[in-house]
């Protein structure tokens, strides 16, 4: 092949042990691109939306994009596809780092893996020699442990991707770990994998990729890094503070959620766990995913003390979910814990935002001490720890925590407690102080989540523009476009955050020249909207529930900050939104739509 | 009122400080120029974009949680309580 | 004279050198085609790109059996395909493992310095390559080998 991708899927049967290598799916390569949107097309036209998540019919697929592996912007990106056991919707998990690369480099574009096997095993990969091992050995091992005992069993120059223990026993919020630190986190797609006893795939390729237009595709590639080095955000913001530098800013505008929202979304001791302090404290030197210019990754270490540890991280949203969300200012026990569910590979959004939610289901005395065997408050950074580590390891109340905060706190009579959005929990912006945010939480095809339409970019770093974080005016139709744009990133194999410096016209360029398409940028979008319609399709035929946010945040108001006495004006930006995608009122795709875009 | 700088806006280049305690001001601009003869050219340069009309590309300056681009800009006038915050611009997720 | 410079604690292990590298060579995108590598090292967190650092008595030059290896006018050791037999002679001398072989290339490769102009040096995006004269580096870079040597020896032996 000489347009990007090599050509070649791999078909995984776990149950009888068949390995089939096929012909990548041209026409569906071509509409759907590649990684979350060829993903998603292969589970989608393979699978029934109405299947167990946790049974075998569910089906999990790696998928690279046509960039992944190559010299363009960030482009070590693959997607983990099934559907998630967390919310029922279609799962599309994001990971970079080095695996993705590799899985090409040894001549596949993707992997399906079909059915369960009945005793554990781990895929082995090196280029053409394809195999299914047994890994009853590495069972219940952590994320590092097998990647180390993997590497030692296959070579040094294997990148693994693997589950914990976690994902064995069926953590609702487990991923999928690669290079040890780099998550495929959301959904629970590490659940679906230890379901189908998967522990791992090691994989290392020495073959090629192929462009169609070489000379043109390093051009542009270089060109667009040049522009990424160029901005100040990803040329110098992003690696001198890494995501946490967010902390501030946010809280700034009074948008950082506070003890599960009960509290408001100002946070007084925000600069104790800020990206200024972890930078100034505990930053070891800077990590870059595969052919990054941007390099946001921490290695980091808490040096001494009850917390002292090394890995990789915070990001912001663990800062925020395990620090404010909590009402913890030790940035010590903050790293600690976000270290541990990298070490267990869990999603630290929803472990966070969980014992948020557990922490005031204590205090109003919800949830019986002796149910969690020991007192959960706001603030107490040791009990916040211990509650991660509980549900790492699930041990204890950790296995209700490990079902994430909706079913537990349904299970305590309280689930509008539970600051999710289809049983995913939001991340770390307040809907009620950032509107378009909440509108994104609403809307986004895998439940709570920031990353399917960044509307913070705008509304609070003003990138592209500047938008008033208070009001709604044009945020649906805004969100419309960024949703497309990042399913169109998504899928081509690169970084969600080089588009905080740079746009369509690079991603478009990039694209054209590795295909070798003279589609026009507005029709590579028009892919981006194909993935987005496709993703919905999927959900309404799974009977997901309806698009809307906990009561929280529709009903009460902000008690301070900035955006005092805000709530979240939904229902109106709902209507425009709806209006935008040109669907119906309920948000249910029109035949007109989907005809458009080539879907029925 | 209260000024605080935040990323490398606290370095010696620049605020070299977190915080810092300022005697009213009428309005940003003012605000700007008085920080600007404090901490030096660089702040300066970084504050305002050329010729002091308007905030600098690579700024971000917040009013009580308000950037002043959704207040009166560079006029937006100041009180003895307010709380200034200023930052580069910044992203991540 | 220039010469390819390491700069290891500017190094965030990304290995756009190894694809611009491979690219340079051959339009292909492949890590392990290319001149350059970045290794690893986990418990000394840090991470350095490996490449042909032109010795100034290069072994793979002296054992070379058919003189397939020559030093250019600009400092760079370079291979003479018309001579070389493929004996991978120079590959096992190399102390520094910077002599590769791949099988869709059927030939040894190292560095050329991209004839001049290296790419890994042009595109790495924090600085942690550079193609610099040789004389101002020298203190540094005795002071890097040092560093380095004690930092990730343990390691690297292990």
């Amino acid at each position: 092949m000489n347009n990007g991708y090599v050509g070649t899927i791999l078909r995984v049967n776990l149950k009888t042990g068949t390995i089939l290598k096929e012909p990548l799916n041209d026409k569906n390569a071509d509409e759907y691109v590649g990684a979350r949107g060829l993903g998603t097309k292969y589970y989608c036209d393979e699978c029934d939306p109405k299947c167990d998540p946790l049974g075998p019919d569910n089906k999990l697929i790696f998928m690279t994009g046509p960039l992944t592996g190559t010299a363009a912007t960030s482009a070590g990106r693959y997607n983990a596809v099934a559907k998630s056991p967390l919310t029922g919707t279609i799962g599309a998990a994001n990971s970079g780092g080095h695996f993705g690369p590799e899985l090409k480099y040894a001549g596949y574009d993707g992997i399906i893996f079909e059915d369960v096997s009945d005793h554990p095993v781990y895929l082995y990969i090196s280029d053409d020699t394809v195999e299914l091992r047994d890994a009853t050995h590495l069972w219940g091992k952590d994320v590092f442990e097998t990647t180390d005992a993997l590497n030692e069993e296959c070579g040094s120059n294997f990148r693994i991707a693997c589950i914990s223990a976690a994902g064995e026993t069926g953590c609702l919020f487990a991923g999928i770990m690669n290079d040890k630190h780099r998550a495929a986190g959301r959904g629970g797609i590490g659940a679906v994998m230890g379901v189908k006893k998967l522990k791992a795939v090691a994989v290392k390729g020495t073959k090629s990729i192929f462009v169609a237009h070489p000379e043109k595709f390093f051009e542009v590639c270089m060109d667009a890094r040049a522009k990424l080095k160029a901005h100040p955000v990803t040329g110098a913001g992003l690696s001198a503070y890494g995501t946490m530098i967010l902390v501030n800013i946010v809280n700034g505008v009074g948008g950082m959620p506070v003890a599960n929202g009960r509290d408001g979304a100002c946070y007084a001791d925000a600069d104790d766990i800020s990206g200024e302090s972890l930078t100034a404290k505990h930053l070891i030197r800077n990590k870059g995913c595969f052919g990054c210019s941007i390099g946001c990754g921490r290695l980091t270490e808490i040096k001494s003390g009850p917390y002292k540890s090394q890995g990789e991280g915070p990001e912001y949203e663990a800062g925020w979910s395990f620090g404010a969300d909590c009402k913890i200012n030790d940035l010590g026990a903050v790293c600690d814990a976000n270290f541990m569910c990298n070490q267990y590979g869990i999603d630290p959004i929803t472990m966070g935002s969980t014992i948020a939610c557990a922490m005031e289901l204590y205090e109003m005395g919800a949830i019986p001490e002796e149910d969690i065997g020991f007192p959960l408050r706001f603030g107490d950074a040791a009990a916040m720890v211990k509650a991660t580590e509980m549900t790492c390891k699930g041990e204890g109340f950790g296995k209700i925590m490990g079902l994430g905060s909706y079913r537990m706190a349904e299970k305590y009579g309280h689930p509008e407690l539970s600051m999710s959005v289809k049983k995913q929990e939001m991340p770390a912006y307040d809907g009620r102080a950032i509107q378009g945010i909440g509108l994104e939480y609403a809307t986004s095809n895998r439940g709570g989540c920031h990353v399917r339409g960044y509307m913070i970019s705008p509304e609070v770093l003003g990138i592209p523009l500047a938008m008033d974080p208070l009001v709604t005016e044009g945020k649906p139709a805004l969100l419309k476009t960024f949703q497309d744009l990042t399913a169109l990133c998504d899928a081509t194999g690169i970084c969600l955050f080089t588009t905080f410096g740079m746009g369509l016209p690079e991603i478009a360029g990039m694209y054209r020249e590795a295909v070798g398409s003279d589609e026009s940028d507005e029709e590579v979008l028009l892919k981006g909207e194909r993935i987005w319609n496709l993703e919905k399709q999927f959900n309404v035929a799974a009977g997901v529930e309806k698009d809307t946010l906990p009561p929280r945040l529709l009903r009460e108001k902000l008690p301070n900050g900035p955006a005092e006495g805000k709530v979240n004006e939904l229902h109106t930006m709902l209507k425009e939104y709806y209006a935008a995608r040109g669907w119906d009122e309920e948000g249910i795709p029109t035949k007109e739509k989907l005809t458009a875009l080539k879907l029925n | 009122m209260t000024v605080k700088f935040f990323a490398y806006l606290r370095d010696p280049d620049y605020a070299g400080c977190r915080e810092i305690t300022w005697p009213g001001c009428a309005d940003v601009l003012q605000l700007g120029r008085e920080l600007s003869t404090r901490f030096g050219q660089k702040f300066h340069d970084e504050f305002f974009a050329e010729g002091e009309t308007e905030l600098g590309e690579r700024v971000i300056v917040m009013v009580n949680g308000r950037r002043v681009e959704f207040l009166s800009g560079i006029h937006t006038p100041l009180r003895d309580a307010d709380l200034i915050q200023i930052f580069p611009v910044v992203a991540g997720g | 004279m220039k010469q390819l410079v390491i700069k290891p604690e500017k190094c965030i292990g990304c290995r756009t050198c190894e694809l611009v590298c491979s690219f340079g060579h051959y339009q292909q995108f492949n890590p392990k085609m290319a001149n350059v590598t970045v290794l690893e090292y986990e418990k000394a967190a840090v991470a350095v790109p490996i490449v042909c650092l032109q010795c100034e008595e290069p072994s793979c030059m002296k054992v070379c059996p058919v003189h397939a290896i020559s030093r250019r006018e600009d400092g760079a050791v370079i291979m003479n395909y018309d001579k070389c037999i493929g004996c991978k002679m120079c590959m096992n001398a190399c102390p520094l493992g910077n002599i590769s072989y791949h099988p869709s290339v059927k030939k040894v490769f190292k560095c050329d310095l991209c004839g001049g102009d290296p790419k890994c040096a042009k595109y790495c995006p924090t600085g942690a390559i550079e193609f610099s004269e040789t004389d101002a580096l020298s203190d540094h870079k005795k002071q890097l080998a040092e560093h380095y040597r004690d930092i990730i020896g343990e390691e690297a032996n292990a």
